[in-house]
């Protein structure tokens, strides 16, 4: 039997198949081997559902512990981890959230909860983003009249921006308190659109004008500054007022 | 790197460390205690900015450093991972860390990360297997490396070697330094009734470089490696075993879960020097010298 063979076996055993595994292997002390390997499956799933605890705190305190770590759980066991940085897991999971919202669903009572997830997975990005550089102003200055127009734009790494359909960015704020938990809150559904940035290592969200939104999307796709300047007649300020916040650090050709 | 030709040695680091946590940083910062050296988890100070990156420079500026990984899968059959090397190679130079250690297990397949120390069967095959990966992170690192014992919950029925035979040859073979976590030894110690002193007995003292000290949890019919207790009896009991044996030898306290307070492990690393000190002591006296090698002449027969 070839290592590679042994730990297909195991990986096998972790998805719940432990049927080839368990003849190879037998338990430490007084567990049997299929204990043996619920410790295993354990261990990965409990760093996972920590990982999820951590970048999803708000989730977590408006639908209780009990029911997030039901709900984190599942997804864990459906979501295995595909990245060795742990603060990549959780991707998906505001679409996972959002496949049970559902009408009958127990979590239609939270029906901004695959927002939230949504705007959580922007801030726990941002608070681990490189730095931000400065804008380049006189490398900028120096562009021929003919250069300027194809020239492309880059965010600050940390910067990212999120339509929702519910006013999570207010929801979120009310819960930066030392509450542990707070009752589900009841709210009207409204379009909010959200920029997220870090300032003084704390990420956090504002709510920006449609118009800001749209200009963050089209330099985020990689149009060009000519394209830029012409989605709306304010669109060259807009584009002035996100440099000077720093929220657009660089250029290229 | 041919056989033969060796890899530069990193440099020592002395007495007793402690890893080193976010939540204790800025307690770290604000009061400077007198602890000889930190241990970073590698995989915890990857990010590109941000506070971690501030705190890593902070860190680095006032005490020396190690890292210690648990991500590269050293075991594994899929190929190793490249970039994941390259940053750890980036974090060392940026922190100027000491000495870079992993674990002896695998951690993925197929790109599934577990994010947990899986064991490795001691077969002839994972051998060949863990020092040809080995040499090729030491030629990559340019340097040493320092290989870890792990715990674990079960063992192969296909296995060829015991615990301690398969680290030496791993690491004769390999050309690569050990670190040897003493919990860890005592955890497989009870959970496979596998003597501990005589793993220790096994390992080249020349290449033990760094001992790791942490707590186990009892759990029904087996210890569970934690990380979350202080360092239990019996471990201290090894370390003293350990440390007569293999002289002074860096030692770490280890605490990831559940974490104290501050000072809690400051008391584990002062009782830690305390053994660490009484070990010097009795090397240095001819007379006690003398006495300790008969007790452990008498303890291998």
């Amino acid at each position: 039997m070839t290592l590679r063979a042994l730990q297909h076996d195991y990986y096998q055993a972790m998805q719940g198949n432990d049927s080839a595994l368990k003849a190879r292997v037998q338990g430490a002390g007084d567990l049997s081997t299929e204990q043996a390997l619920a410790v295993y499956r354990n261990n990965t799933e409990q760093t996972l559902l920590s990982v999820l605890q951590q970048s999803f705190s708000v989730c977590r305190m408006l639908v209780g512990e009990r029911c997030f770590n039901q709900l984190a759980l599942r997804y864990c066991r459906t979501h295995p981890s595909s990245s060795l940085d742990l603060n990549a897991y959780g991707e998906l999971f505001p679409n996972f959230i959002d496949q049970r919202l559902a009408p009958g669903e127990p979590l239609q009572v939270v029906p901004y909860l695959g927002d939230m997830a949504r705007l959580e997975w922007l801030l726990q990005r941002a608070y681990h983003a490189a730095n931000r550089t400065g804008f380049d102003f006189s490398r900028f200055a120096r562009l021929t009249p003919e250069q300027q127009p194809d020239v492309r734009f880059t965010l600050a790494p940390d910067v990212a921006v999120v339509a929702v359909q519910w006013p999570v960015a207010d929801i979120w704020t009310m819960h930066q308190s030392d509450a542990d938990t707070l009752s589900p809150l009841l709210v009207e559904q409204a379009l909010q659109h959200v920029l997220v940035e870090r300032a003084a290592y704390r990420p956090q969200p504002s709510i920006i004008d449609r118009q800001m939104y749209d200009l963050v999307r089209a330099i985020d796709s990689g149009r060009s500054f000519a394209d830029i300047v012409s989605l709306e007649p304010d669109s060259a300020q807009k584009l002035t007022d996100a440099i000077q916040r720093n929220w657009v650090t660089g250029f290229y050709d | 790197m041919k056989r033969g030709e060796q890899w530069p040695v990193p440099s020592t680091i002395a007495g007793v460390g402690i890893g080193l946590r976010t939540p204790h940083i800025p307690e770290v910062l604000d009061t400077t205690p007198a602890i000889p050296w930190f241990e970073l988890l590698a995989d915890n100070w990857l990010a590109a900015g941000g506070l971690s990156l501030d705190y890593l420079h902070a860190v680095s500026e006032r005490y020396p450093l190690t890292l210690h990984g648990v991500g590269l899968s050293l075991g594994g059959s899929d190929p190793l991972d490249l970039g994941y090397l390259a940053n750890i190679k980036r974090l060392k130079e940026r922190c100027g860390a000491v000495w870079y250690s992993e674990h002896l297990c695998f951690s993925q397949f197929r790109r599934h990360h577990y994010h947990d120390l899986c064991p490795l069967p001691f077969t002839h095959e994972a051998l060949r297997h863990v020092i040809e990966r080995i040499r090729k992170v030491q030629d990559f690192l340019g340097e040493q490396i320092l290989i870890e014992n792990v715990s674990s919950y079960l063992r192969y029925r296909v296995s060829q070697f015991g615990e301690g035979e398969f680290l030496a040859r791993v690491a004769e073979g390999a050309d690569c330094l050990l670190l040897v976590d003493l919990n860890n030894l005592y955890v497989n110690q009870i959970n496979h009734g596998q003597d501990a002193r005589r793993v220790i007995d096994c390992l080249p003292a020349q290449r033990v470089r760094e001992i790791h000290l942490a707590g186990y949890q009892e759990k029904a019919g087996f210890l569970l490696d934690a990380h979350n207790h202080p360092v239990a009896e019996p471990v201290w009991w090894l370390y003293n075993y350990a440390l007569r044996r293999w002289g002074q030898v860096a030692t770490l306290i280890e605490w990831d879960h559940d974490l104290p307070p501050w000072s809690v492990l400051m008391g584990e690393q002062r009782q830690a020097t305390d053994y660490h000190a009484s070990t010097l002591c009795k090397h240095s006296s001819g007379a006690l010298g003398a006495e300790l090698r008969a007790e452990l002449e008498a303890e291998q027969s």
